[in-house]
This record gives structure tokens, sequence and C-alpha cells, in this order.
């Protein structure tokens, strides 16, 4: 129903010849069985939240898509799921999510081609796991393709020299404010490669010419690669935005490359350049869409992502980089198989890169001796209500500096306060977030528009007297009066507790997400030197002792077992 | 020592006894007497001056002293037992800090304060107070005409002082000469002028080191000054001796600290002693600011900065501020006050349905509130019409009217539920507990409700189970200035939005389409809670919203025009719009200009496209010198 012909038009003229056939049968057999099915789900939505009682309803539905399915092998619905708290019903959501990309016919190619063997010609079960796809960032489920994007890629095919050469841009599957990422097929190569690009050829083989170790890890973890000769491989290929100086985009791909030996970091395959025109590519990685699963994530499901995440990012920390933009869409989970890559450096950087001493690196008593007898401490004393009472009109000082790079509401309280020597540990700060909204399935959990926001909404939780604590040990006094920010503020508890939207029955934690939030305790702890790091957070009790309640293993089991029953199935 | 020869001038004490009346006349007639008083108390014996201190401090002195003092000359104990009864009377604050060094008292004094003593202490205060300001306004008067030359003060300090000075319109001399008013040392001044006929013997309580010679303090810091080297005599070249001669007043470095510290600071800090008369403690900080302004004090020290002149604040406030006030705010943003604070713009924890941020305001929640209350409101009015007048009414005359009574408005979700009578608002307070020293202002904090599962199942639209996802942003390098900054930051927010909104769009258009038939009625999108014009990044996203939107719904829009053979049931709601659709698709080809920061010229731009094809741009793309070092790195990645 949705193909903007014109769009398609366009891109099978891009298109090398031998696949545009197939797109069009294939985008032909998703209309038929793709309309009524994406009909029914949203009277899905309106009849019932999804339950595994439905889950006979959502199958019918489903296997109206069937045929197709099975050529696509495309399901995005995690097995198990009960959206317990939730009115939403994240099934149906992804129910249409699901159709759409059903209809994408580079999706279905992929999943052909690269997927093939775990896909059953006849599967009963949509919600499988092997149903978490090629799904992507959300454009490339995107059933047609933006015209912009169509315009752009054909940009890039057009003044990237060889480029076309070498791969058949698909899709966008990601924007962001340094870069876009468009998914691509590797083209099997002649052995002519014309041109100045000749220096790119290894671009095709560079899997092949990858250290053993590393391609064996790529192809386990990436789970993009399993190729053989005669199959595209499908890669990522980060068109780095001309705007950015070479300095940084040297930053990014040295960082990358240097991290090249964790299965937890997406490696880079290789780069090249075209004037001022860069592209990095990377192996695709197959995962799901955050949004798509925040809601419904077992606590046993955080424990996976979460290890694989920290595992990440102790790799990444040991090698004393921060990474800065840690959220979940850098970090790309496949659910099926519990494993999940970091993605973007763009904004990584060493330790200690233009470190200035902060009064947070001094030993606590002289901070303390420092931070009473300072300037502004001292005039804030002879404040009646030790309060400022207004602040300087044209204010002509510098502006603190530091680096503040990040993702907002994914931001350290340091990084808000302009610490300047901020360390690996606000990224785990930014993992505590991604826990953070999983257990209180919000997504984001901070809107933060901007610092300040952001800075309010931390204290709305945290309360004042911490965030002055906090603002203190990096040499800063914090004031408020905002009614909404308590002294004491809340207990990570209650705000789960709230924010989930208990039923009444269950306004209290379960076990597994008791443990999970004391966990998060030593995520979201305001002082860095506190806060877990990433070797401590995967020696937690969380992941060395996992507790849980009879419901939640119920919950768990039940997962599982689905999930077995699909894996003996489909393979 | 009680001399009345030698007492100090009143003007320069900030407690005297009587000093309300005093400097009227020190200030106003006697100016030339009012300077003699000063080298006058110059030259007093330290234990006299140090007991000024050491009751100035506890009043009004701030931090800098802190930092200055704890290189100052220790003062030795055997001194303090001296002062004068009179002294006694002036420094209330004077006992009970004997034996303890400047410093020391110093951080007392902080402790004090911190412990909310101080105020108590201070019994007339706005007696101090006009003696402080009137103090202020003499010596401000009088700044301009000093030359100052220092002596063994060490390049820091010097450096300090001489910003503080300048800022006072005052000179340095950098060499001695007969233009000098002033001679600030790190040595111990000498003896005052009354004794000048025994300039050589030093009075008998000043048994102790006294000045030492200049060569040999040349070379030492400051710090040094505890190692004074004795001597019992006055050189006759001394600079100070000879300074003296020639009618100089000599000034230690810290009265030079400390009348500047008095002068600058002060007038600030000393705000506390005037609970009641804080208009005239402002008025105070305007004149300062317009006396520094005067002086064209562009880079002025960081500390007066602060008072050129304030913006009070009235509402509801965050200020995040550096604790030596080196720099501007880390934040600060205030907020228009509100009767109620669920209706204030800050970011608050909200109503918001399960999935989405709980700091954003949920239209579908509220929507859905609203319809309760109006149901509510419509049954309650109804009964009261009907007592009033059994008439029947229609219905759409009893929309009108509760729409009247229920006007749309940014509601609050916990006022909204105030009426609905069914609703369980989940008010968790941790805090009533904590209420001990706040009193009436600790707040209260809590949660607004949240929607009960069953409470709220309504019909949601699929966008909604996609919130956008924010990109990174706050890139930082030496090369860009804030302002740069910001722009570009608000650019990629713009960004952004377009990259996230075409699909939640596109997802909500078809819903709506779907919808249409189901329901109805549907909420569009969530309008951040804390939208601030004023954020430049709001506004943008404010601004460029609708593009995007428009983009994508033609788009969908086309879609479903092209998928009629499936005969979809809802393609007759769309043929109208269709109709319009190629007048909008001609929109949509011409893309947003993307402005942005080119990290490569260094330059904003305005279009993105437009830019990376600018002569300047092609230029550095072309020039193969700034590629290089990256080429190396790409060479080996291909090779790897």
């Amino acid at each position: 129903m949705k193909l903007a012909k014109t769009a398609k038009g366009l891109l099978k003229g891009l298109a090398p010849k031998q696949s545009e056939q197939k797109t069009t049968k294939n985008s032909k057999t998703s209309k038929t069985s793709q309309t009524p099915n994406t009909s029914r789900t949203p009277r899905h939505v309106v009849l019932s939240p999804p339950d595994p009682r439905n889950r006979p309803l959502r199958e019918a539905a489903r296997r109206a898509a069937e045929a197709q399915r099975a050529a696509t092998g495309k399901a995005a619905v995690i097995p198990g799921k009960r959206p317990r708290h939730d009115m939403g019903h994240p099934a149906t959501a992804i129910a249409i999510h699901e159709d759409e990309d059903v209809s994408l016919r580079e999706t279905r190619r992929l999943d052909k081609s690269a997927t093939k063997e775990m896909v059953p010609p006849h599967s009963e079960e949509e919600d499988s796991v092997e149903g978490s796809c090629y799904s992507e960032e959300s454009e490339d489920s995107e059933d047609d393709i933006d015209e912009s994007v169509v315009e752009d890629m054909r940009k890039l095919e057009e003044n990237f020299k060889g480029i076309s050469q070498r791969y058949r841009l698909i899709n966008r599957i990601g924007e962001g404010t340094f870069s876009t990422v468009y998914k691509a097929e590797q083209l099997p190569q002649p052995d002519e490669i014309d041109g100045p690009d000749e220096n790119v050829e290894p671009a095709d083989d560079s899997n092949p010419d990858m250290p053993p170790s590393k391609r064996r890890k790529t192809n386990a973890a990436v789970g993009m690669a399993r190729r053989s000769r005669r199959k595209p491989q499908m890669v990522a290929l980060k068109k780095i935005y001309v705007t950015s100086s070479p300095h940084r985009i040297l930053n990014e791909l040295e960082l990358l490359h240097e991290l090249r030996d964790s299965p937890y970091i997406c490696p880079l395959l290789t780069a090249f350049r075209h004037l001022d025109q860069v592209v990095a590519v990377l192996p695709y990685f197959r995962h799901l869409d955050f949004r798509l699963y925040y809601r419904d994530f077992l606590v046993n499901d955080m424990r996976h992502y979460f290890r694989s995440l920290f595992n990440g990012l102790w790799h990444v920390h040991k090698a004393g980089i921060l990474h800065r933009d840690i959220k979940p869409t850098n970090f790309l989970y496949d659910h099926s198989r519990r494993e999940g890559v970091l993605v973007d450096f763009g904004l990584a950087e060493r330790q200690g890169t233009d470190w200035q001493p902060c009064l947070c690196t001094e030993a606590k008593e002289r901070r303390r001796e420092k931070f009473l007898n300072s300037f502004a401490v001292q005039v804030l004393q002879t404040q009646p209500d030790l309060i400022s009472t207004g602040y300087p009109k044209s204010d002509s000082r510098p502006s603190r500096r530091a680096n503040r790079a990040g993702t907002r509401g994914f931001r350290a309280p340091e990084v808000l306060l302009k610490c300047t020597s901020q360390t690996t540990k606000i990224d785990i700060w930014s993992a505590g977030v991604i826990l953070l909204t999983l257990l209180a399935r919000r997504f984001p959990f901070f809107n933060s528009a901007d610092d300040v926001d952001a800075m309010i909404e931390m204290a709305s939780i945290f309360g004042r007297k911490k965030m002055q604590a906090v603002a203190a040990m990096h040499g800063q006094l914090f004031e408020t009066n905002i009614e909404t920010i308590g002294e004491r503020g809340f207990t990570l508890d209650k705000i789960i507790i709230w924010a989930s939207c208990r039923e009444k029955d269950h306004e209290s934690l379960r076990a597994g997400e008791a443990q999970a939030v004391s966990f998060l305790q030593g995520l979201l702890e305001l002082d860095a030197n506190k806060r877990l790091s990433a070797k401590e957070a995967l020696q937690h009790e969380f992941f060395t002792a996992p507790v849980e309640d009879e419901e939640e293993r119920a919950e768990r089991e039940a997962q599982e077992a689905l999930e077995e029953a699909e894996g003996t199935r489909r393979y | 020592m009680a001399h009345p020869s030698r007492r100090m001038p009143l003007a320069s004490l900030a407690n005297a006894p009587n000093s309300p009346h005093r400097p009227l006349t020190n200030s106003g007639s006697k100016r030339p007497r009012s300077l003699a008083n000063v080298s006058q108390q110059e030259n007093e014996p330290p234990q006299k001056r140090l007991a000024v201190e050491k009751n100035e401090h506890p009043s009004k002195r701030v931090a800098v002293e802190t930092k200055m003092r704890d290189t100052h000359p220790p003062v030795t104990p055997q001194r303090q037992p001296q002062p004068s009864v009179a002294e006694d009377r002036v420094f209330e604050r004077g006992h009970g800090d004997s034996g303890s060094t400047a410093f020391q008292r110093k951080l007392v004094a902080a402790r004090d304060k911190s412990a909310g003593l101080r105020v108590t202490k201070n019994v007339d205060l706005s007696t101090k107070e006009e003696t402080i300001r009137t103090w202020q306004k003499h010596y401000r008067r009088l700044f301009p005409s000093f030359n100052f030359y220092f002596d063994g003060v060490s390049e820091e300090a010097r450096s300090r002082f001489l910003r503080q000075i300048a800022s006072l319109g005052a000179k340095e001399e950098k060499f001695f000469s007969k233009a000098v008013t002033h001679i600030v040392t790190t040595r111990h001044v000498p003896t005052d002028t009354k004794n000048a006929n025994d300039a050589d013997h030093p009075s008998p309580v000043e048994d102790h080191p006294q000045t030492i010679n200049p060569s040999l303090l040349e070379k030492n810091p400051r710090g040094h000054m505890a190692t004074n080297v004795r001597r019992d005599g006055m050189n006759q070249m001394d600079i100070l001796v000879r300074g003296k001669e020639m009618g100089m007043k000599i000034w230690a470095a810290e009265k030079l600290q400390r009348v500047l510290g008095s002068i600058l600071e002060d007038s600030a800090g000393h705000g506390h002693h005037a609970r009641g008369s804080t208009h005239t403690t402002r008025h105070q900080h305007e004149d300062l600011g317009q006396v520094l302004r005067n002086e064209k004090l562009g880079t002025a020290s960081e500390r007066e900065q602060p008072f050129l002149s304030l913006v009070s604040f009235k509402g509801p406030f965050i200020y995040v501020h550096d604790m030596e006030e080196k720099y501007r705010p880390t934040m600060v943003r205030e907020y228009p006050k509100v009767a109620r604070r669920s209706d204030g713009e800050w970011p608050q924890f909200r109503s918001a349905s399960v999935g989405k941020c709980p700091f954003v305001e949920d239209l579908a929640m509220k929507k859905e509130i609203e319809q309760e209350r109006k149901r509510a409101n419509l049954a309650a009015m109804q009964q009261q019409q009907q007592r009033e007048q059994q008439a029947p009414r229609t219905r759409s005359h009893m929309t009108v009217q509760s729409t009247k009574a229920d006007p749309p408005r940014r509601a609050s979700p916990r006022k909204a539920l105030g009426v609905v009578p069914n609703n369980t608002a989940m008010d968790v307070d941790v805090e009533k507990k904590d209420n001990r020293d706040h009193g009436a202002a600790e707040r209260q904090s809590s949660f607004p409700p949240m929607p009960e599962r069953p409470a709220f199942e309504f019909v949601r639209p699929a966008q909604l189970h996609m919130p956008r996802e924010p990109a990174a942003s706050g890139i930082q390098r030496s090369n860009l200035t804030s302002a740069i900054q910001s722009q570009m930051i608000s650019s990629t927010a713009g960004t952004g939005v377009k990259a996230g909104t075409s699909k939640e769009v596109h997802h909500q258009l078809k819903r709506q389409v779907l919808e249409r038939t189901h329901t109805g009625s549907l909420s569009v999108g969530s309008i951040p809670s804390s939208h601030r014009m004023n954020d430049l990044a709001g506004a943008l996203k404010t601004v460029r919203a609708p593009a995007p939107q428009r983009a994508a719904k033609s788009k969908a829009q086309e879609k479903l025009g092209g998928i009629q053979e499936e005969g979809e049931s809802h393609a007759d709601d769309l043929a109208a719009e269709r109709a319009m659709q190629s007048t909008r698709r001609k929109k949509v080809v011409k893309r947003d200009p993307k402005p942005g920061y080119c990290e490569n010229c260094r330059d904003k731009y305005d279009d993105f496209e437009e830019h990376i094809v600018s002569r300047k741009h092609r230029k550095f793309a072309m020039t193969q010198s700034n590629w290089t070092e990256l080429d190396a790195l790409l060479s080996q990645l291909q090779a790897s």
C-alpha cells in the first residue's frame, strides 16, 4: 500500500539490474498480504492489550502474512514478552512495523541471501527470535525510501568515485549529527577495479583480509557475515559529513581501529575518501530498534543486554577511551543472539584530552575546604536565605569550557557541570540511563531539551541536596527554588514504581527488579568517583548472582521455551 | 596605645560604635585630614592593626582575604593581650580569638557564618552598614588620586592589586618618585609618624621584627615574610623611611588588600548586615557598577564583576555557578511564577502514559483526562440545568457549554485529575519526614498521577510508540565559539527532528487514517513541556517541525495513493488531499536548507548543500595536505 513508486523507480535506476527484478516481485508479494494485516493491527490495539492469552489472535493475524514472511523471515517481536504494565501493546506496534518491513524489498533480498538458513519456509510463530531480523533504525523499515534519501544516495554514488562499483546503497538506516549511515550491499568484485579508487578494492575483501580472530568475531557477533563468495554481504556505510574536520574523522577511525579486537565493538572494515568525503565501512549488524522492545524487556533480558554493553564499555575504557555517546541507538543489540555491539565512535576521545584539573580530582577534605572558603560560598552565606538573589546582568567573564559532547538526556552530571576532568565514568552514567529507561519502561526517560532542562530533570529525581553536593564536587554552587525539586528527591525504586505504572497489587519491586535497581544505583551515582566502573559493573551481583521471583522466573522460562521451540523448528 | 592621637579614623572602622556621625565630618569636609588619618592608622603598631583586622573580618570580610591571609605574617600571640579597652569595646568579636592567626580566625569566621552565628552576633547592624558605606564612598572618591608603589609585593599579588586599584581609578608608579602617594609593602611598616623622632626606636611593644633589608626582600616571595630578618633600626635609605619622610602613606600589603576588599567585595558581602535595607545594598552595587564601568574596566577582576549589576530572580530559578565566580554561570534560568507548580514551565514529572517520557506532558493522556473531566462537568451541568430549568437541552448546546466551562488550555494533569472522580492519584511523598529544618520552605515533592492500567486503555497512535531519538550534540572544539556551538546544536536538533519525525508522522498519519473509522479523535504528537521560546534549539524545532511533517505527510499520501488497487477502505479520505499533493510535492522536493557549522572552513553556514560546493570549502577539500594524516590511516585500514 505504501509503495512510493517514484522513489522506487529512482532507486531501481540506480540499483544494479539483477536485484531489480527481485525487488519488484517481492514488493508485489508483500503488498497483497500486507494490507489486511496492517488494517487489522490497529483494531488489535483497541481491543486488547497483548498478552499471552491473545497470542492466538495475534498469530492469526500474522498468518495472513505468512507466505511472504517465509520469504523474508521477518518478524520483529521478542518472544515471550508480555507487556505487563502497559496498555500499549508493543506487539501491535511491532506488528505494524513488521508489516512494513515485510515489504522492504532490500530487507527481503538481504534475508534471502544472508539468512536463508534461519528462515524456514514455514514458520508458525511470527514473533520469533529470528524475527528480530534486520530491523533497522527507523528509516529502513519504511517500505518506501524517502525521496531525499534516494537523492542523497544517488549523490553519494555519483560523486564518490568507485563506490557504486563496490556497494549498492539500499537505504538510509541512520542519521546523526555528523554522519548518515546507509545500508549497502557489498557487490561481488570482479578483479578489475578502475581508476583512482584502486586502493578501495580491499574493502570488499576486507573481511577475508582481516585478522582471523577479528573475522571470526565479526562473523559471530555481528551476525551479518555469514557470507559465502556468492552471497552479497551487507555493510553499513557511514558517510561522514564533509563539514567534519579531517582531524575529527581521523580520531574516530583511529579509535575504532584501535578497538577492533573486541567482539562487543562494531569493527571498522575499511574506509576510504574521495576528496572531502569520507566513508567508513562497517559490517551491518542485525538488531532491533530499541523503541520496539524497551517497554517489555524482562529483567533477564536486561542482564544480557547490559552484560554485553558493559563488556563493550570495559573494552573501550580499558583502552582509556571515552565513548561519550552511549545510548540505545549506539548499541546495536540483537536479541536473538543476546549480543550487541557498540557503534559510533564519532564523539569518542581519549581520556585526558583537553584535561584540566577540576576540583573533583582533589581529595575530599581539600575539596571541602576549598569549597567552603570559596568566594561564592562566602558571599552566599551573607545572603539572608542562603540563596542568591540574582545573577550578573552583563557578564563578560569567560564561560567554563569543557567537552560536553553527547546526547541530551544521556549526559552525566559532570558533563552538565562542565567538569574539566571527565573520565570514562560518563559512559557508565549513560548506560545507567538506558537501564532506567528499561526499568521504567519509558523512552526517552529524560527529555532534556538542553542542559538546563537536563539538570532540572536530574534534580527532580535526586533532590537538591545531592545536586548541591555534586555541583560542589566540581566547584560549583547549585541553587534552585523550583518547587518540584525536593530536598531529598526520590529513591530510584520510587521512580521506577511510579513510572512503570504498576497495578495496585504490584506496588513494590519484584526480586529481580530490585536487584536491577540496586545495580542502577551504582550506575546513576552522581559522584563519578563512586560510580561503578565497567569492570565493577560486570562484577555486580546483578550479573554474578541473579535473583528472580517466581513470576519473573515463569516469564523467563516461558520466553526461553518459546525461543527454544522456535529454534528447533527453524534450524 | 589608647592614646587619643593614635585613634583610628572611624571612617575606616567598620564597626566603630560612634561611626554613624563621624564619617560625615571626616569624609565631607576634612578630606586631607582623613587622609592623614589613614596614614596614621597605618603607622600604628601592628597589634592594633591586627585587632582591627580581627574585628573587621568576621563582620564583613569575604573570601579573597582568606586566601591572602595565609601568606601574611603570622601574628604572634604575645601581641594579643595588649588591645586597649577602647578597642575591646569597638571590636566586639575580638575576644576569644586570641592566639589564632588571622587565617585561622578567618576560618573560624567562615565556620561561624556557615553556622549562622554571625547574624545573631552583629548587634547594631544598620549602624555598621552605614559606616561601611560611608567609608566605601569615601575611599572610592579618594582612590583615583592614589599612586601606588609596590615594595616587595610578589608578582602575582601585584597583578591582582593592579587590577583592583585600576578598577578604582588608582595608578601604579613603577618607579619610586615623588608622584607616589602610597607605598605598599610586605614588610612591616615602620613605626608611626607620631614617633617620627624616635623612628629608630621601635615602640616598646614592638620588640619583634619590623623590617628587613629590602635587598633581601626583593627576591623573597611574599610568603617568606614569616622569616623576617630582624632589624632594630631603620635604614634611612629604606624606601619606607624615605617615603614616610616624603609624606607618603605606607600600607602593608594586607592593608591594601583589606581596603580593596572592603570597597569592592564587601559592598556586596555586607548585605547580610542589612536584612531590612536590601534596597540600599542593591543601590550600592549599582553604584559600584557605575564606578567600574566609568573606569572602563573591561577586563576587571572576577571578583567585582558579579556585582556590576544583578538581574534579580523573581520566579523559580535554577542557578549553577562557579564557586570562585571566575566563570559566568554554568546555568541560569528563571521561569515565570505560577500559582500551581504543575503549571510551571520547567521540566517536572508529568502524567504520561506508559512508554513515554515522564517529563513531557502526554497530550494523549491529557486528552483522556480532559474527556473524563468534561464528562464529569457535563454531568454536573446537566444536573444543574435540570434543576434550574427543566427544559431539555440539545447535545450541541451542552457541548458548547462544557467547552466554555473548560476551555482548552494547558491544564495540568493534576488539576484535571482533581475533577476526575475515580482517579487514584499516586502521590509518593518521600520527604515528609524530612521537613524539620526547612519548615514552610520545604518543598513537598510528589509525583503527578500516572494512569492505572485499566483507567487509560485508550487508543494510542502508533506514533507515540516511537519516541524520537535525540541526536548527539555538544561538540566543543577549541575553535568554536559558544555562539557557533549553540548554532550547531540547534542545527542538529533540526536535522534530528527531521530524521526522527518523518516516520513518526508517517505512522501517525497512517494510523489517523485507519482510526478515522474507529474513533475519530486523535492527538497529535507531544510538545515538550519545557519549551522555551528563547531556547534556540527549541525555537528552531518549532519552526522547522512543520516542514518535515508536511513532507512526510504528502509522502504518505502518495504512498496511499499508489495502492488504490488494493482498495483500502479509507482511500476516499485521502482523495481530497491527494488533489493538492502535486503542489505540495514540489515543496518537498526542494529540501530544507540545513544550517550548521563547517569545521574545515570554520564558518557557519545556512545551507549545507550550498556550503559544501562553495569555493572556500572546495579549496579545502582539494588541498591534499589537509588529508595526509587521514590518508595514512586509510591506507593502513585498507591494507589490513
